[in-house]
């Protein structure tokens, strides 16, 4: 699945795997990876400007830390992200919801 | 960790290409967490068995090309700091011109020493086309922070655009201020507040063209339902860009010239039929007040001018100053159309399908 098919949904997503807990950038874009089963193949690099994104609109919040040797940004989710993330479920069942209802045909 | 010349060499490439875009702060954070991300992958595949150099090539793949990645983080930085370019170029231009207001209405109280000279002679022509080029330009360039302050990522060329139009009005008020005060200091006591009458009026009509001329342009491309599809770098350009641009205008500025007088030069956005219904009233109550400004203006010197040296001489200096006055306005609006954007260009603009 391409970049373009995340449109849309690509700040929500994040939200839901950084409200599993606070990570980085790589555990973040690992997570995608791994939880969409290698689903969403979008340039790794890509990924970082929509964490600054949520970070400036205050869904999400970070800090340096030390790892390795290593300056390294974690990421948490704030409160008006896990509201924003709230929204968004509703949003994604309300509209899954509909198109399976016009679709249909599924088994 | 071993060396890592793949990813040393990606993140300095990154490091380059970011440059011109952002700030050093957010540069270093970029590359801080890209190095540790590339770091980890690298470091994760080693686990996994797999050589470095091979694990190497394969973070810095999976991470995207310096090009995109650099991209997708200039860009937002770029629309940010272009919504300030906006607002800032529209108070440097709106304090300018307000200063000349005062300048020359100051200007106007102090006279009283009699002169000789016909509305000041050359200072007093420069004053008067560069306050119209001033007047013409503040409003565009208001115009186009209205507009594109409702845009969430404004469009470099558009942007762009604003900059020169506060240049311009800068520009050409302080050129202003230092004709219009000589000029008026030269005139006959009561002769400036008539041509202060004067000039506002041709200014408030030359604006009015202005404004229905990027509105009609506008409403244009909403019909044919053109998309905005430039994006480049936002720069300042510069005095250099405004020649080149000039002088590229010169050709299609003088066909539409020819095709309808001084005014198309404006114009060539209104071809819809849709727009040219909706605007005619509003541009053809622009020209008559251009027309009707520049009437009385002739007429004051005229009789100014016949009182205090004749009929021929008079004659011949308004012959030369509006040959002068002329030559001057049609070469500045043809150098200045494009760069203010009063022709479309391959810059902020979409080709017109």
């Amino acid at each position: 699945m391409k970049a373009e098919a995340l449109k849309g949904h690509l700040d929500g997503l994040l939200l839901a795997i950084v409200d599993g807990g606070s990570t980085h950038g790589y555990g973040v874009i690992s997570a995608l990876h791994d939880r969409s089963d290698g689903a969403f193949d979008l340039p790794e690099g890509t990924v970082y400007p929509a964490l600054h994104r949520l970070e400036r609109a205050g869904l999400l919040e970070s800090s340096w830390s030390t790892a390795a040797g290593r300056r390294r940004r974690v990421y948490a989710i704030t409160a008006a992200g896990r509201a924003a993330l709230h929204d968004r479920r509703a949003d994604w069942r309300s509209f899954t919801t509909a198109v399976d209802a016009v679709l249909g045909g599924v088994a | 960790m071993s060396a890592t010349p793949q990813v040393d060499a990606y993140l300095d490439a990154l490091g380059a290409a970011l440059a011109p875009g952002l700030p050093r702060g957010a540069r270093r954070r970029v590359i801080d967490e890209a190095s540790d991300h590339l770091r980890c992958r690298v470091e994760a595949r080693l686990a996994e068995g797999c050589p470095v150099d091979r694990a190497e090539h394969e973070a810095v793949e999976r991470f995207g090309t310096v090009e995109e990645v650099a991209a997708t983080h200039v860009r937002p930085v770029a629309a940010r700091a272009a919504s300030r370019v906006g607002p800032a170029a529209v108070a440097l231009a709106s304090v300018f011109v307000a200063l000349m207001v005062v300048t020359t209405q100051v200007a106007s109280v102090r006279v009283g020493a009699p002169a000789a000279a016909t509305a000041g002679g050359i200072a007093g022509v420069v004053g008067w086309i560069g306050v119209q080029v001033a007047f013409v330009a503040a409003g565009l360039t208001v115009l186009r922070w209205l507009r594109l302050r409702r845009l969430a990522e404004p469009v470099a060329g558009d942007l762009r655009l604003l900059v020169h139009g506060a240049v311009v009005v800068v520009g050409t008020t302080a050129v202003s201020l230092a004709c219009d005060v000589d000029a008026f200091r030269r005139m006959p006591a009561g002769q400036g507040q008539h041509a202060a009458l004067v000039f506002g009026l041709v200014s408030l009509g030359m604006v009015v063209t202005a404004v229905v001329t990027v509105q009609a342009g506008s409403a244009r491309r909403r019909v044919a339902g053109l998309s905005r599809l430039v994006d480049e770098p936002a720069t300042l350009g510069g005095l250099g860009e405004l020649l080149v641009a000039g002088v590229a205008a010169m050709g299609p500025a003088a066909r539409s010239i020819g095709h309808g007088g001084a005014l198309s030069l404006t114009g060539r956005h209104a071809r819809s039929v849709v727009v040219r219904v909706r605007m005619w009233p509003v541009r053809a109550a622009a020209v008559a007040s251009v027309v009707v400004g520049l009437a009385a203006g002739l007429a004051h010197l005229v009789a100014e001018g016949a009182a205090t040296d004749g009929p021929a001489r008079t004659l011949l200096a308004l012959v030369a100053i509006g040959a002068i006055e002329g030559g001057l306005v049609l070469t500045g609006f043809l150098a200045l159309g494009r760069y203010l954007g009063l022709r479309p260009t391959s810059v902020g603009r979409a080709p017109v399908s």
